[in-house]
């Protein structure tokens, strides 16, 4: 999940066995007792079941009818086999023709739009906190950095009256817009610039005869890239996760991103005891979601900065 | 969600009634979002003056509009099929063009109307309004009296309790269209194997839930979910007991607490204490499932439930029977609905008569009827004509075998409680949720509940400024 | 483009009010020749678009919140000033502050045992002392690709107290009627629910964070013969400390917004999660299903100035603690 140490650097070393990279320092050099990384491989292994019994459960159940989604074990298997009957509901017919291709499509939109222009608006703002000192520089950056503190709710609440007044109910702007700030990003980018955009070379270039913009985006960027992508996608996930703005400021289910319609369909479908044929549709939508998330993460995942930003604080 | 009982009664559909069809237009609607999203479907310019509607709002009926000189009418509802109806009457109406927007079922579609109707544009001309929620628009004077375009002549097509759910005095505040009468649904092979025969009283109804369980302790003769506040309110009424009573206006009555109530609630914290009725959470779910395995042995059901139950039924298909709701005096014909649906025309409306006209025809036509009785809507009728026919009565359903439901919901019709709602009916769904979740927890009694809920709903009521009454 | 912009920006600088009261820019850069201040001044330019978006987004809306919180609207009588009242009823509201107490206890508990969990697992990791640790890591970090609400819909079926596979399996080693939604065991399944989710995340930081300590550092103490436990809480620990500090923070904003599992999981389990169980979840009950948006705006107001005066409390603790050492 790291690119901060060598690529393909696993060398193993068949006196230790365990995973090393280049740089690291050779275990036996730690003076552990025998059987000591058997141990804790079994211990990652036992916190990895922790972790992938909800995700085999998903998988299991979006193969199930939902009278076995609740009569038969949730670990297990069961006949019928109803995968592909679950997954081409979700491209047909829950109640309203395409709904879950509609929710998909937004959900994608709102983390593209938002994500990407939470990323693009970080990236500039950190680089201006990082690399100027313009009147009230420091006092803008820790007003930013307060209004980390102010709980979502006590912003996204009043958005909504806001909205109201602004005729931003129902909008796809209203869930967009308010995506792009993100105080943790921009805090993130300041940090990564102050650590890998060096102040001699933006000197250099403006030596040259660069101008300020032209230093950023030639310059500055390119070597923020790992930083950029780091902060995309805490942006995206955070946009793909966000559930509480959405909810309360999209009232036609055609604009609602994927969780939002998840959670309503949960509620609908325990609104009706069960008697609806919603479940099987809320397992496979649930991991319809999913997967391109984790597709994502393998794509960005070599850009993957986050602890280096958190760590670098001490500096 | 806190208020999700109150999407239920109107919503035992086959299929997701919640996302009735999203739209014709959802799939091709789909590129446009994915290109500007503001860019709209094409169903903007339905929306008068445009506020709170989305330019993408779903569109799913109205493309099949003649002229465009007619007068554009905006409605919202999510029964699925609707759009079948609205396409009929543009068809047959060339003069008027309704577009259908469905903003989800129940508490969106409030949330929506209330905050377009208070911001003074956006809202639509007709929409879907449960009867339990129409005084919560009545008391904010956002209803147009719909006796003014003719309303009063189709009285005599529907059941009185409809009629008198949608009027005020002379005022006529919606049309009703569809609701759940409700009967004593059981599991026949079940109480036959007990020798329990349908309770035709209350006492009867105790004293079988005590043999029952007293023979299979693993069993229950019914659940008792008084977070579904609704449920709750009517089954309150057949007892007499009703405990909000609201006349229009600034007075609303609160009475959760005297002795009819308390007689209500003595009667199943009794049965809730010998285990004889389980208290499973009423919107989750366990009890169909509970029915299923023969674990419930009957429910006090509405109208849908034939429909309803049927895709979790697996072992008990084709065994459940309807039967009369039990009495609290002998030889009574005292009955309860159990939710349904009322198409108002709001004050914003540009176009009230052809907005009226529009819902009458919805309301009280056998050619609308003749498609919303159908799946996917399969709407239970207040409209007379349909609701006393032989052929609807006549109706069977895979879970009720070869017996005929209908029957007996449809006599239940005639001898329905009257009921008031409380001009406030979200607040009070949300804080039931709380308050009578206890008692099925098992932390409080139902009395302690009913106190608890009076002095809530009283201090709400004062809060948004009603003049309170407690008797 | 970008050439009309850096104009544009010095056309901005030109006119800029108050050039010449530029006192404390010009104390912490004394040294510094004056166009490079000037040229500094340029940087406003790239925080505009972040500050225009957070002065809309945040502190309107925020100013709105205070703004409609000292007003009442009624269904009879429309809106009217009501001052500090809605504030005092919030205030003097067991069931707000019930919550709040509730968040507190969760997020203690939770993030405690979750960067413990985490950062064990980062230096095992950070050491090498695992087989297949790249895989190992992958695995954990999954959850943070499951959106919130999904994983709260996979709990809430698999700890479901009726049909559950979690429950059933609960039953079959002998814990036979266990509900891991009842009153009692709510808050420890979100608990178990949120470090599910989240490890992994605040593990792979902290994995990061422990591989940008300097490899000699590690090496100098091994030499001096310091054994590996020591290494580990008195030399890679620290370094860490500010990666963990900006965690706990976090996570405890995190904490303080708890929302989402308790609104799904009370389609599970009735009578357990109250209106109240959260202050968020009480101010979403509060607005949407009461209809009280002022009093909400009230709660939202209040809240953030509780956390935010934990926030302050903690920063003055650490200071304090500083100083003692």
């Amino acid at each position: 999940m790291t690119a901060s140490t060598a690529p393909a650097a696993s060398a193993r070393r068949p006196a230790g066995g365990a995973e090393r990279s280049e740089d690291a320092i050779p275990v036996r050099l730690y003076g552990l007792r025998r059987g000591t990384v058997t141990a804790l491989t079994a211990l990652c292994a036992l916190f990895a079941v922790f972790i992938l019994v909800p995700i085999a459960w998903i998988v299991i159940n979006s193969t199930k009818t939902q009278a076995n989604l609740f009569q038969t074990f949730g670990f297990w298997f069961a006949r019928p086999f109803a995968f592909f009957e679950n997954f081409s509901r979700l491209f047909q017919n829950v109640g309203g023709d395409g709904t879950y291709i509609r929710w998909f499509g937004n959900t994608a939109l709102y983390a593209l739009l938002g994500g990407g222009g939470a990323t693009a608006l970080c990236a500039l703002a950190g680089y201006g906190f990082a690399r100027y000192r313009f009147r009230g520089s420091q006092a803008l950056f820790y007003l930013v950095m307060a209004a980390l503190m102010v709980p979502i709710t006590a912003i996204t609440f009043p958005l909504f009256l806001v909205y109201t007044k602004v005729h931003l109910i129902n909008s796809i702007w209203g869930m967009i817009l308010p995506s792009m700030v993100s105080p943790v990003g921009m805090y993130l980018m300041r940090t990564y610039v102050q650590l890998s955009v060096p102040r001699e070379l933006i000197d250099a270039a403006r030596l040259d005869g660069a101008g300020e913009l032209r230093i950023f985006f030639r310059i500055a960027l390119p070597l923020m890239v790992p930083g950029v992508m780091t902060v995309l996608l805490i942006s995206v996930v955070a946009v793909w996760n966000n559930y509480f703005l959405p909810l309360i400021i999209f009232s036609k289910n055609d604009l609602f991103p994927l969780t939002v319609g998840m959670g309503v369909w949960s509620s609908q479908a325990a609104a009706t005891s069960g008697t609806d044929v919603l479940y099987p549709m809320i397992v496979i939508g649930g991991l319809v979601t999913i997967v391109p998330l984790i597709l994502l993460f393998l794509l960005l995942q070599r850009y993957w900065r986050g602890g280096l930003l958190l760590g670098s604080i001490a500096n | 969600m806190s208020s999700t009982s109150r999407v239920r009664r109107r919503d035992r559909r086959p299929r997701s009634v919640l996302f009735a069809a999203t739209g014709v237009l959802a799939l091709s609607a789909l590129s446009a979002c994915g290109g500007s999203g503001g860019g709209g479907t094409g169903a903007g310019g339905a929306a008068p003056g445009g506020g709170g509607a989305s330019p993408s709002a779903s569109l799913v009926a109205g493309a099949s509009c003649r002229s465009s000189s007619a007068t554009k009418i905006t409605f919202w509802a999510w029964v699925p099929g609707m759009d079948r109806a609205v396409n009929a009457f543009n068809k047959t109406h060339p003069n008027i063009c309704v577009t259908q927007e469905n903003p989800g079922a129940g508490r969106p579609t409030y949330l929506a109307l209330t905050n377009t109707l208070k911001a003074g544009s956006g809202a639509p001309d007709v929409a879907e309004v449960e009867f339990a929620e129409l005084p919560s628009f009545e008391v904010q004077n956002y209803l147009v009296d719909l006796s003014k375009y003719g309303a009063t002549q189709y009285q005599s097509k529907f059941v009185p309790w409809a009629w008198q759910q949608v009027t005020r005095g002379s005022a006529v505040l919606a049309m009703p269209s569809d609701f759940g009468p409700m009967a004593f649904y059981y599991n026949a092979p079940l109480l036959a194997k007990h020798k329990i025969k349908p309770p035709a009283t209350w006492t009867d109804f105790a004293t079988a839930a005590v043999k029952l369980h007293k023979a299979d302790p693993k069993a229950v003769l019914a659940n008792f979910g008084p977070s579904d506040l609704q449920w709750l309110l009517d089954l309150m009424s057949q007892a007499g007991a009703s405990p909000f009573g609201y006349g229009g206006g600034d007075q609303v009555k609160i009475n959760w607490t005297g002795p009819a109530q308390m007689k209500f609630a003595d009667f199943w914290q009794n049965l809730i204490n010998q285990k004889a009725i389980s208290t499973v959470a009423p919107n989750s779910t366990q009890p169909p499932i509970n029915r299923d395995r023969g674990i419930t042995a009957a429910g006090l059901d509405s109208a849908w439930a034939p429909s309803y139950f049927a895709p979790q039924a697996k072992r008990t298909m084709g065994d459940w029977r309807a039967a009369p709701l039990p009495q609290w005096t002998p030889g009574a014909n005292v009955q309860a609905d159990w939710g349904g649906s009322t198409y108002p025309v709001f004050k914003q409306s540009k176009h009230p008569a052809e907005a009226a006209q529009f819902a009458e025809w919805l309301t009280a036509s056998d050619e609308a009827w003749t498609i919303l009785k159908t799946p996917p809507s399969s709407l239970f009728p207040t409209y007379k004509p349909l609701l006393d026919s032989t052929e609807f009565k006549s109706l069977t359903y895979p879970v009720s075998g070869s017996s005929k439901p209908n029957e007996v919901f449809v006599a239940a019709a005639d001898g329905l409680a009257p009921i008031q709602w409380p001009p406030f009916m979200v607040a009070a769904l949300t804080q039931a949720n709380t308050t009578f979740g206890q008692v099925e927890n098992g932390k409080q009694t139902l009395r302690q509940a009913f106190q608890a809920f009076q002095g809530q709903m009283v201090k709400y009521a004062q809060q948004q400024g009603f003049k309170v009454s407690t008797s | 483009m970008s050439d009309t912009a850096v104009r544009t920006a010095r056309r901005g600088r030109g006119g800029g009010p108050g050039r010449n009261r530029d006192r404390s820019a010009a104390r912490a850069h004394a040294t510094r020749a004056a166009w490079v201040r000037r040229r500094d001044r340029r940087g406003f330019v790239f925080v505009v678009p972040f500050l225009g978006a957070f002065v809309l987004f945040v502190l309107v809306p925020l100013g709105y919140a205070i703004y409609s919180s000292v007003y009442t609207t009624r269904i009879i009588g429309g809106t009217v000033f009501a001052g500090a009242d809605n504030y005092r009823q919030v205030l003097g509201s067991g069931q707000f502050w019930s919550g709040v107490v509730r968040v507190v206890v969760f997020g203690t508990i939770q993030i405690s045992i979750m960067l413990a969990v985490a950062f064990f697992f980062a230096t095992i990791f950070d050491l090498g002392l695992v087989r297949f640790g790249r895989t190992w890591r992958a695995i954990f970090f999954m959850p943070f690709a499951v959106p919130i609400v999904v994983a709260a819909l996979m709990w809430g079926f698999m700890l479901q107290p009726q049909y559950g596979p979690v429950t059933r399996l609960a039953g079959a080693v002998g814990f036979q009627g266990t509900n891991f939604l009842s009153d009692r065991l709510m808050l420890p399944s979100i608990i178990v629910i949120v470090i599910w989710e989240w490890t992994g995340y605040n593990m792979v930081i902290l994995y990061t964070a422990l591989k940008s300590v300097p490899r000699d550092i590690v090496e100098a103490a091994l030499i001096e013969g310091a054994p590996i436990r020591k290494i580990i809480l008195r030399v890679k620990l620290p370094m860490v400390r500010p990666a963990i500090v900006m965690l706990v923070f976090l996570n405890a904003i995190g904490a303080s917004q708890l929302f989402v599992e308790p609104l799904i999981l009370n389609n599970y389990q009735s009578g357990v999660i109250t209106n109240y169980y959260t202050p968020t979840y009480f101010i979403f009950n509060t607005a949407i299903g009461g209809s009280q948006y002022n009093m909400a705006a009230a709660m939202a107001v209040i809240l953030g100035v509780v956390v935010v005066l934990i926030s302050i409390a903690a920063l003055l603790f650490r200071r304090w603690k500083g100083e003692l050492a």
